[in-house]
């Protein structure tokens, strides 16, 4: 028999052991699956992706997969590249004049490169938080509700339904729901942050960029922040761009290290932080230079 | 990855199922020892895959939270002294095999009284075992400090047996082989009972923050 606490203790954790005091099959089989997903789609690949602002080439020859419904960290030191990849990826660079790309750069099948690309649009599929919240000078209301009411036919009722909605999902409904129509501007940092989230989520986005989203966050905002993106990633795909390493192995499933704008290792967070293939990695990952 | 809390809880399962699978190995070990139960042995000298397997499981844990969540205070003191109670309970589960193995060894040879100062010590080593798993249970300081103090007993009843063993060796040596077998069974739960208070060591640190190995124990 066991001995009763064990039991107890066991039965508290929710853990069913028999009489006999082995491990049910059951129970096993349930702490197994406990943690692990099951496989995922590719929702973008970079093959021979090159960059350039001008003459200085900013990526060499990158080849990535970026899985669906994860959380992908661009990690490396300061001027490798990964916020050069990132802002390719909704066209982002496009603002810069000397910016040009070559290489193939597919989002779900579609050549985010092409001429043809209606640019405006991928920017509504491909959301986008930048370091520094930006809000628009508007009420919190018209904040979430100022891309669907650019891209979607929405009746009235329709559109408070999505703000909320999106709201929610960026954990921000219960502290502005009695201030709807305040402005956005007296929200405190990290509510901002999250505003800029519901934002992104409210024109129904299949991808979410973020650029370092918790660089000018304080701690507790941070980690309430890193807590959303683990809930989110139920439904986007983010690929998030952030110095903070133990960030990335927080709150990533896959993380891709650049260095001097070549992809130099990418795979699974838990294998990339206890056993990197690369020793440049283990370097940049312990701290020995960066 | 989850977030740090929901892998404590993770790895808080883990051992208090290894825990209970363990103590359980060694409490059949000992009933099939005392009641000469040769099915029960061959049962506990054939099941140590689910701790062998457990055992990889806990380590790996162990490490992907230090690498991915970089615990500090209690959260690290815990994973540390996890890495240290599943190497213990792990070896537990050798030796209740062991135990197991050499009683069904013993059962294969001329009957030999099992002497009141092995009954004893089975019955002791039963209850450090028990005790240990039980703090680490219910992360209870106290009970843990009681299991390292009801170590000495075990010790001296492992010294009787020892005794009784020279002396009828000299009266008996068409037993000889036997009465060795018995001492090595003695050594093995005798090996178990310090394992056991490893467990409860790790427990103090675990939950009192302080190392208490080395320390002589207050009486």
């Amino acid at each position: 028999m066991i001995h009763a606490p064990t039991q107890t203790a066991l039965a508290n954790e929710g853990t069913p052991v028999s009489r006999t005091g082995q491990l049910g099959h059951a129970a096993r089989h349930a702490l197994e699956q406990r943690g692990t997903e099951g496989p995922t789609g590719v929702a973008l690949i970079a093959a021979g992706l090159s960059a350039w602002y001008g003459q200085h080439q900013a990526l060499a020859d990158v080849g990535l997969e970026v899985p669906e419904r994860r959380v992908t960290a661009l990690i490396g030191p300061s001027g490798c590249g990964k916020s050069t990849f990132l802002r390719w990826v909704n066209r982002m660079n496009d603002v810069v004049r000397t910016a040009r790309a070559s290489g193939r750069l597919e989002l779900f099948g579609e050549d985010v490169l092409a001429p043809s690309v209606d640019a405006v649009d991928l920017r509504r599929r491909v959301g986008m938080v930048f370091q520094k919240p930006n809000p628009f000078p508007k009420s919190i209301f018209d904040n979430v509700a100022f891309g669907p009411r650019l891209h979607l036919r929405l009746r009235r009722g329709a559109l408070a339904d999505l703000v909320e909605m999106s709201l929610r999902q960026a954990a921000l409904w219960d502290e502005v729901k009695d201030r709807l129509h305040a402005s956005a501007l007296g929200l405190s940092g990290g509510q901002q942050q999250r505003l800029c989230i519901a934002r992104a989520i409210a024109v129904g986005p299949q991808v979410l960029l973020m650029d370092e989203p918790c660089s000018a966050l304080d701690p507790q905002a941070t980690l309430r922040i890193e807590d959303l993106i683990r809930d989110l990633r139920r439904q986007f795909t983010i690929i998030i761009v952030t110095h903070n390493m133990q960030q990335a192995a927080r709150v990533s499933d896959t993380v891709a290290f650049f260095y001097e704008g070549r992809l130099i290792e990418s795979g699974q967070t838990v294998q990339v932080f206890t056993k990197p293939s690369s020793a440049r990695t283990e370097d940049y990952i312990t701290g020995r230079f960066g | 990855m989850s977030s740090l809390p929901t892998e404590l809880i993770k790895l808080r399962r883990m051992i208090l199922s290894m825990g209970a699978i363990v103590e359980e190995r060694v409490n059949q070990a000992i009933e099939a020892l005392l009641q000469h139960d040769l099915a029960l042995a061959e049962r506990v000298r054939a099941g140590d895959d689910e701790v062998d397997r457990l055992d990889l499981d806990v380590e790996k844990e162990c490490v992907e939270i230090l690498a991915l969540h970089q615990p500090v205070a209690g959260d690290l003191r815990f994973v540390l002294a996890a890495l240290r109670i599943n190497a213990d309970l792990e070896r537990i589960a050798d030796l209740a095999r062991s135990v197991a193995k050499r009683s069904i060894k013993l059962e294969h040879q001329r009957p030999v009284k099992r002497p009141r100062a092995l009954v004893d010590l089975a019955g002791a080593v039963r209850s450090v075992v028990s005790d240990a798993i039980s703090a680490l249970a219910e992360q209870n300081l106290e009970q843990a400090m009681e299991v390292r103090r009801a170590d000495k007993p075990v010790d001296e009843k492992y010294r009787e047996v020892f005794a009784w063993a020279v002396d009828e060796v000299s009266r008996r040596g068409e037993d000889a082989k036997a009465i060795i077998d018995m001492l090595s069974i003695v050594r093995a739960l005798e090996r178990i009972a310090d394992l056991a208070t490893n467990v409860a060591e790790a427990v103090v640190f675990s939950v009192g923050g302080t190392i208490v190995r080395h320390t002589p124990v207050e009486q």
